[in-house]
C-alpha cells in the first residue's frame, strides 16, 4: 500500500494485549486515512451509548497517507474520539513529529481501547511495542513528562502525553506533544485520563514507500518553492497567528469580556508586534513546513518557556479576560500547557465565570474566596489551577461552560458562548453570519478550523443572510477537514497560495491511485455525513436544536467597537440553517437523507 | 515622496491594474492610506511595512515598502 505503513497497532489497555492488524485497502479507499479513518473506526466500533468515560469508548490516534512524506507540512496527527465534554464527536489535530515518528515505526494509525487498572504510557520502538507502567510520571505536568520520557529514553522519541487535567477528567484535557503542540478540543485529553493512558513515546526508523519515487520528488521540490516564494510567508513566518490579533480588533471579530464585544481597547498591547519584541525567542516548524508558525517565547515577568501564544490563547485569554499584558497571557498559556487544558475552552470558561461574577449571579462565596474581574490575571491563574484540580469553582468549571451554566443559574445560559457544549474560539461573530453559520454547523461544536469564512463574509456584505454564504460554509467544511484526512497542515495552502490540486496531484505520484482534487472532497463530505450521523445515533433528540448559536447572538448587541450595535436575529441564523441544511441535502431538522447517504457510499454502515 | 506597495494574494487580484507599484503616500497613516485604495480596508489583514507588522495607527516614511496581506485562513 503505498503512502501507507499498512499496519494499525491495536491497544487493549483492559487487557494490557497489543495487536497489529492489516490496513484495509477498501477503508483506505473510502476515507482516506487520518480524521476519515478514525471517524470510521469511532462509527462502527464505538458501541451506541458507549460512555464516554467508559471502557466501550476508544480513541484513535491517526496518520494520513501525506503524514511523514516530504509534502510542507506534512506533519499533522487527528486524535478522535466520543467526546466527553459534548457526548458526540470529538476530533482534534495536533502539529509537531508525531504522526512523522508513528508512521516510521510502521503504523498508520493506533487504537485505544478499554480502561487499564493503574497509569501506563504505550512505548513503540518500530516493531517493539510495550505497555509500561507510568506510574512515576502521573501527576506530572506535560512539559515535565515528555521532557522526562525524553531523558530517559532518547531525543528521538516522539512524546505526547496528558497533564494532570486530564487525570483528573477535566472534560476539555488536551494531548500535548513537542512542548507546546496539543490536541486541544473536545476532551480527547480527558478519554486518555479516564484510561490512565499517559503517554505515548515512539520512535520509527523505517520508510514510507512511495509509487513514484521521482515524480513525488520533483513535486514536493515545486512545493516547496512556491512556498519559499510566497509573498505571504514573511508574515507568517515572523509572526505566525499572533499577527492576527489587530486586525481581529479591527474588524470587531476580537473576543472580548466573554464576548460582550469584538474590540479590545487595549489589543494593541498584545499585538503579533508587541508580542514578538516582548517574548519571542525563536520560530518554531512542524515536520516538514518551511513557514515556521510557531512562536517559542520566554517570559522573563514569570520564568517560563512557552510556544506561543497563539492567536486563539490571546482572543481567550487576552480579550477575553481582558487581560492586557502579552506576557500574562503566555503565563495563562503556560499553565494551561502544563496542566493539559485547551486554552479556548479554559479561556471561554474563565471569561463566563468572571462575568457571573461580576452580575452577582456567583460570588466569593462559591468562588472560595476569590474575588473576579475582568483585567485581573492573578485571579485568571488561580482559576486555572483550580480548573486543573477540579477544586471547588474549578471542578464546575471543569464540566464545562453549559455545565457551569446550569449550576449558577440565573440568565446566565444565555451568555454562555458554547455551542453543542463546545466553548467557541477566538472570533465573535454577530458582525459576520457565515462565521456564525459555521460556529453553528461544525461537527465538533462551536469551533473554527473547519470553516472560517469571516473574509467572505467581509467581501460580500457582512449583513447578508444569503445562499451563498451557507454554500461558502459547506465549500470550506470539506475542503479544511480534507487536510486532517490527508495527515498534512492547510496553512500552506489557505495563506501561502499552494495549489490545491497540487495535494491531488502529488497524493497519485505517493499512493500510485489517481484521484482528482474533486474525488478527495468527496471523501471530505463522506466523512463530513459520517460525524453528522455519530451525533444523530449518539445524542438522544439530536437535531438542529444542537445547531443553535449561543442566546447572547441574537438576545444582546455588541457592546463597542467597530460593530458596536451588530447582533443577529435569531430568524435570520435559522434562515441561514436552512439553507445549510437544503444544500446539503438534510432535512429540515438537519438529519441526511437516505439519497444522500446512498450518494456517499455509507448506506452499509448509517441507517438513520 | 514615494512608498512602494505590495499587495498580496487576494489584496492583489483586487487592485490588479488599479494601483501603481509606488505611490505618494508618505506622511499618511495606514489607516489613512488604505481608505484611499479602491478596495474595502477591512480586507487588508496585514500590513508590514519594511519587514514590520504594523497597526492602522502607523505612519507611512518616504521609501517605505507596505506590504498588505489578507487573511483567508483563520487558524
Amino acid at each position: 500500500m503505498h503512502g501507507y505503513a499498512g499496519r494499525i497497532l491495536r491497544v487493549n489497555l483492559t487487557d494490557r494485549k497489543t495487536t497489529v492488524e492489516p490496513y484495509d485497502r477498501e477503508i483506505a479507499r473510502k476515507f482516506l486515512g487520518g480524521r476519515g479513518f478514525s471517524a470510521y473506526v469511532l462509527y462502527t466500533e464505538v458501541p451506541k451509548g458507549a460512555d464516554p468515560l467508559g471502557p466501550d469508548n476508544k480513541v484513535i490516534v491517526s496518520t494520513g497517507p501525506l503524514s511523514g512524506t516530504l509534502v510542507p507540512g506534512a506533519g499533522k496527527t487527528d486524535i478522535t474520539t466520543k467526546s466527553p465534554a459534548t457526548g458526540g464527536y470529538a476530533s482534534a489535530s495536533v502539529g509537531g513529529l508525531l504522526c512523522a515518528e508513528l508512521k516510521y515505526a510502521g503504523y498508520d494509525a493506533i487504537i485505544f481501547e478499554g480502561i487499564s487498572e493503574s497509569p501506563v504510557y504505550l512505548f513503540i520502538d518500530d516493531d517493539k511495542v510495550e505497555i509500561r507502567d507510568a506510574g512515576a510520571l502521573w501527576g506530572k505536568g506535560s512539559l515535565t513528562v515528555e521532557e522526562e520520557l525524553k531523558k530517559e529514553l532518547g531525543e528521538a522519541f516522539q512524546i505526547a502525553t496528558i497533564g494532570p487535567a486530564g487525570e483528573k477528567l477535566v472534560r476539555y484535557a488536551c494531548i500535548s506533544h513537542d512542548f507546546g503542540r496539543q490536541a486541544g478540543r473536545g476532551g480527547v485529553g480527558t478519554v486518555f485520563g479516564v484510561k490512565k493512558l499517559k503517554a505515548i513515546a515512539v520512535r520509527g526508523t523505517k520508510s514510507i514507500p512511495i509509487a513514484d519515487v521521482e515524480s513525488f520528488r520533483q513535486q514536493a521540490r515545486a512545493m516547496y518553492k512556491d512556498c519559499a516564494e510566497s509573498e505571504a510567508l514573511e508574515v507568517w513566518q515572523k509572526y505566525g497567528t499572533a499577527g492576527v490579533t489587530t486586525w481581529a480588533n479591527e474588524i470587531g471579530a476580537f473576543p472580548t469580556r466573554n464576548f460582550q464585544s469584538g474590540f479590545f481597547e487595549q489589543h494593541e498591547r498584545l499585538s503579533g508586534e508587541v508580542m514578538r519584541e516582548a517574548i519571542v525567542v525563536t520560530d518554531k516548524a512542524c515536520f516538514a513546513c518551511p513557514c515556521p508558525c510557531g512562536k517559542y517565547s520566554h517570559s522573563k515577568k514569570h520564568g517560563v518557556f512557552v510556544e506561543g501564544p497563539e492567536y486563539e490563547t490571546t482572543a481567550l485569554f487576552g480579550g477575553n479576560c481582558a487581560i492586557a499584558d502579552i506576557e500574562d497571557v503566555a503565563y495563562a498559556n503556560y499553565l494551561c500547557d502544563e496542566l493539559g487544558l485547551d486554552t479556548i475552552s479554559a479561556g471561554n470558561c474563565i471569561a463566563f465565570a468572571i462575568e457571573c461574577f461580576e452580575r452577582g449571579i456567583i460570588s466569593a462565596a462559591d468562588t472560595g474566596g476569590l474575588e473576579l474581574s475582568f483585567g485581573d490575571s492573578k485571579a485568571v491563574f488561580s482559576l486555572i489551577e483550580r480548573i486543573a484540580a477540579r477544586e471547588g469553582i474549578g471542578d464546575v468549571l471543569a464540566q464545562g461552560v453549559k455545565h457551569a451554566a446550569a449550576v449558577f443559574g440565573g440568565n446566565s445560559a444565555d451568555f454562555a458562548i458554547q455551542v453543542k457544549g463546545m466553548e467557541m474560539s477566538g472570533y465573535e461573530s454577530r458582525n459576520a453570519p457565515s462565521m456564525l453559520l459555521s460556529y453553528m454547523t461544525c461537527d465538533v461544536g462551536a469551533h473554527h478550523n473547519r470553516s472560517w469564512s469571516i473574509t467572505y463574509d467581509l467581501q460580500v456584505g457582512r449583513d447578508a443572510v444569503s445562499p451563498d454564504k451557507a454554500a461558502k460554509v459547506i465549500e470550506l467544511q470539506h475542503i479544511r477537514p480534507l487536510f486532517d484526512c490527508l495527515g498534512a497542515c492547510r496553512l500552506q495552502w489557505v495563506e501561502l497560495g499552494l495549489g490545491l490540486d497540487l495535494y491531488a496531484s502529488i497524493l497519485q505520484a505517493l499512493t500510485g491511485e489517481e484521484r482528482s482534487w474533486d474525488d478527495l472532497l468527496k471523501i471530505s463530505e463522506r466523512v463530513w455525513n459520517l460525524t453528522r450521523a455519530f451525533w444523530i445515533r449518539e445524542v438522544e433528540g439530536f437535531g438542529r436544536e444542537w445547531d443553535s448559536p449561543p442566546a447572547r447572538t441574537w438576545k444582546e448587541k455588541v457592546t463597542t467597537g467597530p460593530t458596536q450595535g451588530a447582533s443577529i436575529s435569531w430568524e435570520d441564523s435559522q434562515k441561514l440553517l436552512d439553507m445549510y441544511y437544503r444544500q446539503r441535502a438534510w432535512d429540515e431538522n438537519g438529519i441526511p437523507s437516505r439519497e444522500k447517504l446512498a450518494e456517499l457510499e455509507l448506506t452499509d454502515i448509517v441507517s438513520l | 515622496m514615494a512608498v512602494e506597495v505590495i499587495p498580496v494574494g487576494l489584496i492583489r487580484r483586487k487592485l490588479e491594474g488599479k494601483i501603481p507599484r509606488y505611490v505618494d503616500a508618505a506622511g499618511l497613516t495606514v489607516r489613512e492610506f488604505l481608505a484611499q485604495l479602491p478596495i474595502q480596508s477591512e480586507l487588508v489583514a496585514f500590513v508590514v511595512v519594511n519587514g514590520q507588522l504594523v497597526s492602522r495607527s502607523h505612519r507611512l516614511s518616504d521609501d517605505d515598502v507596505i506590504k498588505l496581506a489578507p487573511m483567508v485562513g483563520g487558524g
